[in-house]
């Protein structure tokens, strides 16, 4: 199988165009009918549903970010009866709110069949063996790939992440021929093979899916080195739809963009005006076929490029290149997104601990850690060892239950850690995920 | 009882080397000394001629620094002189947080300190068992 979906994923640029236009008249006119705090949007940017004729005249319409949905939480954003909804996501958010997703039967077919374009894309076909190591649950991941392979036809292995001798039993005695999890972890059951003395000639591995987290071209080649595979990228945020939004092609050059579905947009960082193909700016997207939640022109804050220019494998979609960073601070921890101001939030629930803070990403052995500098104040200090081992320990559990990421609390002197004027810089990414 | 300075120490090399040369260069004398640690921190507990000024001072500087109440204990300096007071303490439930000495004897008795949860309660039961307290 070479395409999954052949008359979309080859469509003439024209028919394209002329698809993704009568599809966003429809997906306005809804938005423009049903959902009350876009109306007001489009009102406010003076813009009639009327206006909107082809999809070039999207550029007419105003942005949304995070910021409408944390607003609107939880479902004011979503242009269907609450009854017609079928599923819930949800992601992390800038504050304690975390940003909930819905979609009706309609959007989880189309989600799912983008999700196979994917798989195929990178090679794989109805007769794999595919095993799904992202997190199950409310993060997309997991159930976006199990999904997709389902509706693939393929055998799926839901071992979702964690467990990883069991995870490579699995891979081993099951015979998986692809495996989807974050790059990262790709590469820790790598080295814990290594550590066990598993040679990887037990695997019957011949690909990997992996998105979810920025990883650079040399993490591809380390994976694909140490798992003897080849190692595709998929992309695609749960505002969107999940995974399966992009997803690399056998010529692993850029993403291949189902913009039957989701359409790509490069925007100036400060002007907000759309950029021409090849120049770098934010990602924003535009959901055109999606009941619940079509989103419309949804700052991503990647940063990324994109080229119409024809694609060896056939394919006339267009490609999204892997992101270079983020316009916000936001970091990716094992597939999880934070913020610094989630973490800024927790500290300032604990009486008597400083707003002054440093947070330090790190990786060892392919393993992500968070360590969380915190000034002691002399309200927390007292001369007995318990005392501030006590705050460091509410600190964690309270870190844990409201962000899901345990991290490392050191204190350290009071006045040490920069100060919030201006922009302070409050992470050190010893990672260097970005090329 | 007598007042201990309890000092903060970020896990850094030559912290401690900083903060005792910062008291010497103010003519301070040590009494005592003790430094707990765990992985990423410690706390130095000293006892000085003047906590309250030794305290205000080392706070000017950036130090995280606080009083804590301690009993300083003259105990003859033979064996078993620390165990009768531990033993008054058992006897009465008075829990002890951490001990540590002076740096020097007098006359035959060492100095200790003793840190309690109440320390009022534990000075009287001393001074009726007949011990001298700083
Ligand atoms: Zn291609």
């Amino acid at each position: 199988m070479k395409y999954y979906n052949e008359a979309i994923e080859t469509m003439p640029r024209d028919a394209m165009r002329a698809l993704q236009s009568e599809r966003l008249r429809n997906t306005v006119e809804r938005m423009y009918a049903y959902v009350a705090p876009y109306r007001r949007l489009m009102d406010e940017a003076g813009v009639k549903p009327s206006d909107i004729r082809t999809i070039d005249d999207i550029t007419k319409l105003p942005f949304l970010s995070s910021e409408n949905l944390r607003e609107n939480y939880p479902l004011g954003m979503i242009a269907v009866p609450r009854e017609k909804t079928t599923r819930i996501h949800a992601s992390s958010g800038t504050t304690g709110k975390p940003k909930v997703v819905a979609y009706t039967q309609h959007d989880v077919d189309v989600w799912s069949e983008c999700v196979a374009r994917c798989i195929v894309s990178a090679g794989a076909g109805e007769n794999d063996v595919i095993q799904v190591a992202y997190g199950y649950g409310l993060f997309t991941g997991g159930l976006g790939l199990h999904y997709g392979a389902e509706n693939l036809g393929a055998t799926v292995i839901p071992t979702s992440s964690g467990n990883t001798l069991r995870q490579i039993e699995m891979m081993i005695d099951l015979g998986s021929t692809y495996l989807c999890c974050t790059p990262s972890y790709a590469l820790y059951i790598a080295d814990t093979m290594e550590k066990n003395n598993i040679p990887v000639e037990l695997l019957s591995l011949k690909g990997g899916i992996f998105g979810a987290e920025p990883w650079t071209e040399e993490m591809r080649r380390e994976i694909e080195k140490c798992l003897n595979i080849k190692a595709y990228d998929i992309y695609g945020i749960a505002e969107i739809t999940g995974p399966g939004v992009a997803c690399d092609c056998e010529c692993q050059n850029g993403m291949h963009v189902n913009e039957d579905n989701f359409y790509i947009e490069i925007i100036d960082l400060v002007t907000g005006e759309p950029l021409p193909d090849g120049e770098r700016g934010e990602v924003v997207f535009s959901c055109i076929n999606k009941e619940a939640l079509p989103l419309l022109r949804y700052r991503t804050h990647d940063i990324s490029y994109i080229t119409r220019e024809k694609c060896e494998c056939g394919r006339t979609l267009v490609r999204l290149m892997k992101p270079s960073g983020r316009t916000d601070d936001m970091i990716i921890v094992r597939g999880i997104n934070v913020f610094p101001s989630q973490i800024e939030s927790v500290l300032l629930s604990v009486k008597g601990v400083s707003p002054h803070y440093l947070i330090i990403v790190d990786r060892h052995d392919n393993h992500d850690t968070i360590e969380v500098k915190v000034e002691v104040s002399p309200e927390i200090f007292s001369d007995k060892i318990r005392g501030l081992q006590s705050y460091a320990e509410e600190i964690q559990r309270k870190m844990d239950s409201v962000l899901q990421i345990s991290a490392k609390i050191t204190f350290v002197e009071p006045g040490t850690l920069p100060r919030s004027e201006g922009k302070a810089k409050r992470v050190i990414d010893n990672r260097k995920l970005y090329t | 009882m007598i007042k201990q300075v309890s000092i903060f120490l970020e896990n850094r090399a030559g912290r401690v080397a900083e903060i005792t040369e910062m008291l010497a260069g103010m003519g301070i004398n040590l009494d005592a000394i003790s430094i707990a640690d765990t992985e990423s921190y410690g706390i130095l507990r000293i006892i000085v001629e003047n906590p309250e000024q030794t305290c205000d001072f080392l706070r000017k500087r950036g130090v995280t620094a606080t009083l804590t109440d301690v009993l300083d204990v003259n105990v003859r300096h033979e064996p078993g002189g620390l165990a009768r007071i531990l033993k008054i303490f058992a006897d009465n439930s008075i829990t002890i947080e951490y001990i540590y000495t002076s740096m020097s004897t007098k006359d035959g008795y060492a100095s200790i300190i003793i840190r309690v949860e109440h320390p009022e309660e534990a000075e009287e039961l001393l001074r009726a068992a007949g011990y001298t307290l700083g």
